[in-house]
């Protein structure tokens, strides 16, 4: 009788059976190792991300320093002139009153009024329109330490904020404002945004205020716009948490950096009401996962044709004929020649 | 057949070492660089998401000089203690503190005072306090004792003694005072790290222990309310 080699014939053998349950076996073996794959990608992922994030922070940091020394300065200063005013002094606000460092451009003394009475160093230049613009007025009004919205100044054309410190008598009275200006376009400020071009290719940085507006760029022509990724910048300022996302890329024209999605990482900071973005194009932050699932995908490929030919091979190879009529070849082997 | 097993079997278990090897791999990426900014006085903290920025938090602080504060410093005595207070609330801008000096008053301490302790309890009883959160007292008060601060912790006062001959500088003092006011105790976990909160004289004084950070963090929200 010849025997039947139909492959249902051949599942329902002996060996057909083994070999099923030999590859559910396999797959039941492979399937945690591919799901601890799968994990060390998102790790790395995550990894990544955070990384990025602490780089933001690094650089947040800075700057938060940056703004707390200027407050200082500010506020030594107001300590001095509140005295100075009460005794009916002139305030000692010259060019080398003061022994302190200045973080600021320029300081200006406000009254109570909300007039310029002093400023320093003396040749800076400040207008009579400028002394009433608004941005200027919300600080010398405001009744804690503020930060101004940038405006840029006529003498010069620089963008500056104005930082303000209240000055109090000993009655408790408000008898005026200390204002320091920071000059957003100067090297100062650019020196902190410059070392997010060494994370990578497009690597960038912006410093973003409250409304999502650039204040300084790794790319100077986003200044007081809304950069790469503006509806990005107005959500995490209203968040006002650290927080790092993938997010979409608004190429400029004629930009290098066409990259659909950047991972941007974003630090809001204590003592200004501005925030920190450090970020560079999905690829290039995450080319390391990519790197990895490469050689995982490999890995799991060799290991899955070795085990579908050896499958194949054990499933196709029969024993020779050995003439005799066994049921089973596995036993033909047992046999003496 | 068993040949077979064999090798399938070894290819399974070299897929499952090369994502097992990945995984760890993924999870000690750049651990070595982040594993300083992950302590907390020595020990590894669980991975949290961090926390929104609290905004500047206003601290309104009554600076009152005492007779001999005034004696010693003569016309310069306001100039001097606002001074002293705004360097010394510099050591807490970090945390998101802004302590603003808002009056002034000259308070004529009472010599049955012996020590600094007592002082702060004599100014606290004088109900100085007008709607400010915090009153920092300045003496020049001499006593046989080598204090030169003192304040309880959570409290609304802290007194700094200026000495002419010895101990250290007011501000250092004063930021030691102001810290356990804002609710920092003595020490750090960490030997050598306590900073402005050690518990005999002062260690780099210009840093705060990471528990110190965390205790005043989570007790300056008492000042949002006021």
């Amino acid at each position: 009788m010849t025997p039947d080699r139909s492959p249902r014939r051949r599942f329902a053998s002996g060996r057909g059976r083994v070999l099923a349950v030999f590859a559910a076996a396999v797959i039941v073996a492979t399937a945690p190792a591919t799901g601890f794959a799968w994990r060390a990608l998102d790790t790395m992922s995550d990894e990544l991300r955070t990384a990025r994030l602490r780089e933001a922070e690094l650089l947040a940091a800075q700057v938060e320093y940056f703004v707390s020394a200027a407050f200082f300065d500010l506020e030594l200063t107001a300590a001095v002139a509140a005295t100075d005013l009460e005794a009916q002094r002139a305030p000692a606000f010259g060019d080398d009153s003061l022994p302190f460092d200045d973080s600021t451009v320029a300081t200006l003394l406000f009254d109570e009024q909300g007039e310029v009475t002093a400023m320093r160093p003396s040749s800076f230049v400040v207008s009579d329109a400028e002394e009433r613009r608004s941005e200027l007025a919300a600080v010398v009004e405001a009744a804690t330490n503020a930060v101004s919205e940038p405006f840029t100044l006529a003498e010069d054309g620089h963008v500056v904020a104005a930082l303000g410190v209240p000055m109090y008598s000993s009655a408790g009275d408000r008898i005026g404002t200390v204002v320091g200006l920071i000059d957003l376009t100067g090297p100062v400020m650019a020196g902190f945004v410059e070392p997010a071009e060494r994370i990578g290719a497009t690597g960038h940085a912006d410093l973003i205020d409250d409304r999502g507006k650039v204040l300084v760029s790794t790319n100077p022509g986003h200044m007081l716009g809304g950069g790469d990724h503006p509806k990005f910048y107005t959500e995490a300022a209203e968040l006002r948490a650290p927080v790092v996302q993938t997010v979409p890329h608004h190429a400029d024209p004629g930009d290098v950096d066409v990259s659909a999605q950047h991972v941007m990482a974003w630090v809001p900071l204590r003592n200004a009401p501005w925030a920190v973005a450090l970020g560079a194009s999905e690829q290039e932050t995450l080319a390391p996962v990519a790197r990895l699932r490469t050689v995982l995908v490999a890995a799991g490929l060799a290991s899955l044709v070795v085990l579908t030919v050896g499958a194949v091979a054990a499933v196709g190879v029969r024993p020779k004929p050995t003439g005799r009529d066994g049921a089973d070849g596995n036993e033909s082997h047992d046999l003496p020649p | 057949m068993a040949r077979f097993s064999i090798a399938a079997l070894g290819f399974a278990a070299l897929w499952l070492a090369v994502a097992l090897g990945a995984q760890a791999a993924a999870s000690t990426l750049l651990d070595g660089d982040d594993s300083v900014l992950a302590l907390e006085c020595g020990r590894r903290l669980p991975v949290t998401a961090p926390a929104p920025a609290t905004p500047l938090v206003p601290v309104e602080v009554l600076l009152v000089i005492d007779d001999e504060w005034l004696a010693h410093f003569g016309s310069d005595a306001e100039r001097e203690a606002r001074l002293v207070a705004t360097r010394a609330a510099g050591h807490y801008r970090n945390l998101g503190i802004h302590v603003l000096p808002t009056r002034v008053v000259t308070w004529e301490s009472p010599d049955s005072a012996a020590t600094l302790s007592e002082l702060l309890d004599h100014a606290d009883a004088a109900d100085l306090l007008e709607g400010e959160d915090v009153a920092l007292i300045f003496t020049a008060q001499h006593d046989d004792s080598r204090e030169d601060g003192d304040a309880s912790v959570g409290g609304q006062s802290a007194i700094v003694r200026h000495h002419t001959d010895h101990g250290a500088r007011d501000e250092f003092v004063l930021a030691h005072e102001i810290g356990h006011v804002f609710g920092a105790h003595h020490g750090c976990d960490v030997p050598g790290l306590a900073g402005l909160m050690a518990d005999r004289g002062i260690e780099q004084p210009v840093r705060l222990c990471p528990c110190t950070r965390r205790a005043i963090e989570n007790n300056v929200e008492r000042f949002h309310d006021t």
